[in-house]
């Protein structure tokens, strides 16, 4: 088992640590998968209520300048390992203005996910910090707990309005209520509302896009059948909690382009951040 | 006393305390023909900071020894210390200060026992802060940094990109010194699980340094919180850092002396190496060290009394009388507290307020010692201590007389003794302090990895700090009494 990927763009540093940033404020433990042309930041939590999905690929092609890994086996050619995103943010954050960042997988006092940093300096000398964050390996058996998500048939798909209003919005019913009840309808509405025994708010939203979801990727080229069976004017609502509805929103770093809330007469609601950087998606569900 | 320091100044002033609250919770300040010292200990007494600004340094600067001439003034020089959060309010805002304040003027009020901090502030505004101080001796750390085999000067901007790799949880670092690079690596061994947590490990080649002088390959951990405490400063300053260290368990020594009107000077315990620590051996050995260093500071003590006398004695004023009574007679006259340490107690004798402030500077060159080498070179080290700082009376009095620091023997002086009777207390307490372990942790983390160091000096610690903190104001106010009889009278 052998990894080794090198980052030498500053931005691409940049926009990696922002990524990491933005794992590492939803979750304490996430999986990392590492496949010969992409990283996945995966986590799947199964939560009575408002468990929390995360899917996150990143093509290495995109980041790194230098790719290097063997898998397990050469037919399973992938490797599967947990680690704390905190302590990796912490190691890439020491490196915003590095020449080169290396990532790579050791055996030093424990497996380890080592981080060599090459510091800018002002002469030609050259100044290295190494940051050995401890990580452990998912056995081959594990790793169908991994799988990607699938994408469930909507109701309504929604480009969200700015985060940073919205987030202002959910902190302040944060103190009434536990529970935000969102719903979006296919004409562009969307409502964000709390409710107690003493007080109802309805923060309301209009003329927002509704984009048309096609399944992996656009292959399939109807639209989603019961979204656009919909009345057009109906609302779907999803009940979520709203801390994690909050932490969602304050944990992004990454300034997507686009966030689409697609929802589910259920209590499920999908999150997709298209983000500047394609082929970077991010689905956290609850 | 008065000293004002112009509005140019008064940032690096700011800083220097902002520096100093970092580490201490007291500041030592004292006037001094040479200049004006602030000083600090931390609260495990393992790092010792001192400021020394020059007399150029300031628009007007009057360290108050003059006025004995005349006969109107109480001092015969100010020492006092004062609380941390009480000298930080009048400096909080470093911007505001720098942007405002015109000029700063510093005076002792000794009537109402303040210590008066007025800032001058454009259209005409005028801050004055009255801060209570409590009269305290000069803390000193003894420790040598010319004797040092390693040399490192470094911009301090350098040390500061360096340690920003590191975790703001970090607690210590280990320098690692060898001829071809200087490694900087965070210490885990306290961890429960270091294979749990991030190993970082930064490497920078000589070149980048200013001065590299490696006597012998050295690995030293020491606290990072202080370190950070002094590259604030430094990097403000924008001056270069000098660090001299010998081997673990030595005390590490960063200077800031570009600058021609003040010096800062700031030591930090290091780490023992675990093979030294091998608990009897240090139990065994500690004491007999502690002791020697303790009188190696009474020495100093002595002729900072010395000094004193000669300079202040000759004019025996009303005033001057009880201050004296307090360093030398006391002990006979005042039965309650120093008699029984003089006398060499059972328990650990609490010590007038004077010698607690000598006690703990020995605390601190005592927890720095790991080795018994106080007595092989006496006379070296005072005058390297000396140089290290000039400025003060014990240093200058050693220096230009070297007969009373080896002529009194230490039992004579109460002060010392004092400090003699609780080093000897030491051992005898430590099954006590290993039931509290607890609590000597806490009380001193920064010597974690030699667990019997470790427990012998967080109950060398934990009993003075025990017995410091309760007494002080005891005996501050057995002062006071005096001082006011002697008045009325």
């Amino acid at each position: 088992m052998k990894f080794r990927a090198k980052l030498v763009d500053i931005s691409c540093i940049q926009q990696f640590t922002n990524v990491v940033a933005t794992v590492s404020k939803l979750i304490k433990v996430c999986t990392l998968r590492l496949t010969s042309d992409k990283l996945y930041f995966i986590l799947s939590e199964t939560v009575v209520n408002g468990g929390v999905q995360i899917w996150c690929e990143l093509p290495q092609g995109h980041f790194c300048d230098e790719y290097a890994m063997q898998g397990a086996s050469t037919e399973a050619n992938e490797i599967f390992l947990e680690l704390n995103p905190e302590n990796l943010l912490r190691a890439l954050k020491t490196g915003q203005s590095a020449r080169w960042i290396k990532l790579k997988l050791t055996n030093k006092h424990t497996p380890c996910l080592t981080v060599e940093v090459d510091l800018p300096t002002v002469g030609s000398h050259q100044r290295l910090a190494v940051h050995d964050i401890p990580i452990t390996i998912i056995k081959r058996r594990n790793w169908a707990d991994y799988a990607e998500p699938e994408m469930p048939n909507f109701d309504v798909s929604i480009a969200m309005p700015a985060l940073k209003m919205l987030k202002n919005v959910v902190d302040k019913m944060k103190n009434i209520s536990n529970f935000v009840v969102l719903s979006a309808n296919q004409s562009g509405e969307m409502k964000l509302s709390v409710e107690t025994d003493m007080v109802s708010v309805n923060t309301h939203f209009r003329d927002l896009f509704n984009p048309s979801w096609r399944h992996d990727g656009g292959d399939d080229a109807g639209e989603n059948p019961r979204a656009s069976q919909r009345d057009p004017s109906e609302f779907a609502q999803a009940r979520i909690d709203i801390r994690r509805f909050s932490q969602f929103l304050s944990g992004q770093q990454v300034n997507p382009n686009r966030v689409i809330c697609s929802e589910f007469t259920s209590l499920l609601l999908e999150y997709l951040l298209e983000c500047v950087f394609d082929g970077e998606k991010e689905r956290p569900s609850s | 006393m008065k000293c004002i320091v112009p509005g140019v100044n008064l940032k690096v002033f700011g800083r220097a305390i902002h520096s100093l609250a970092k580490i201490g919770d007291e500041l030592y300040f004292e006037p001094l023909e040479q200049g004006l010292t602030l000083r600090t200990v931390n609260s495990s007494r393992s790092a010792y900071a001192c400021f020394l600004f020059f007399p150029s340094y300031f628009q007007h600067y009057d360290d108050g020894s003059r006025n004995c001439d005349s006969g109107d003034s109480e001092e015969e020089g100010l020492r006092c210390k004062l609380t941390m959060k009480s000298v930080m309010t009048v400096f909080r805002s470093l911007s505001t200060i720098e942007k405002t304040v015109e000029r700063c003027k510093i005076t002792h009020n000794a009537r109402e026992a303040r210590l008066v901090f007025e800032l001058h502030c454009r259209h005409g505004i005028v801050k004055t802060h009255n801060l209570a101080y409590i009269e305290c001796e000069t803390l000193q750390a003894i420790f040598s940094k010319d004797l040092c085999p390693n040399k490192l000067t470094a911009p301090a901007k350098l040390l500061c990109e360096a340690v920003v790799n590191f975790q703001t949880t970090q607690e210590e670092i280990t320098l690692t010194l060898r001829p071809d690079n200087v490694s900087l690596k965070n210490y885990l061994e306290d961890e429960p699980d270091p294979t749990k947590v991030v190993h970082t490990e930064l490497s920078l080649v000589p070149e980048e340094f200013d001065q590299y002088q490696v006597g012998v390959d050295t690995d030293i951990t020491f606290c990072l919180k202080e370190l950070r405490a002094i590259l604030a400063f430094a990097e403000t300053a924008g001056l270069p850092l000098n660090i001299h260290f010998e081997t673990a368990g030595r005390p590490v020594t960063f200077c800031v002396d570009g600058d021609q009107t003040f010096e800062a000077s700031f030591v930090l315990a290091t780490l023992a190496e675990a093979d030294q620590s091998s608990s009897q051996q240090s139990q065994v050995k500690r004491p007999a060290q502690t002791s020697s260093a303790s009188q190696q500071r009474s020495r100093s003590s002595a002729s900072v009394r010395d000094a004193r006398r000669d300079g202040g004695a000759k004019e025996t004023h009303m005033r001057h009388g009880p201050s004296t009574s307090r360093k030398n007679e006391s002990p006979r006259v005042d039965s309650s507290q120093q008699n029984g340490s003089s006398s060499q107690p059972p328990h650990p004798a609490p010590a007038a307020d004077d010698a607690v402030a000598d006690i703990s500077a020995e605390e601190l060159a005592a927890a720095m010692e790991m080795e018994c080498e106080w007595e092989e070179r006496p006379a070296d080290r005072r005058q390297s201590d000396g140089q290290d700082a000039p400025s003060l009376p014990g240093d200058t009095a050693g220096r230009g007389d070297t007969s009373p620091e080896q002529g009194p023997s230490s039992p004579v002086i109460p002060v010392q003794s004092a400090g003699m009777s609780r080093v000897h207390d030491g051992p005898r307490l430590q099954p006590l302090e290993n039931d509290e372990t607890d609590e000597g942790d806490n009380l001193d983390d920064t010597i974690p990895g030699t667990p019997p160091a470790k427990k012998f000096r967080s109950l060398f610690f934990g009993s003075s700090q025990a017995s410091t903190q309760p007494t002080q104001p005891l005996q501050q106010s057995t002062v006071l009494a005096a001082d006011t009889d002697e008045e009325s009278s």
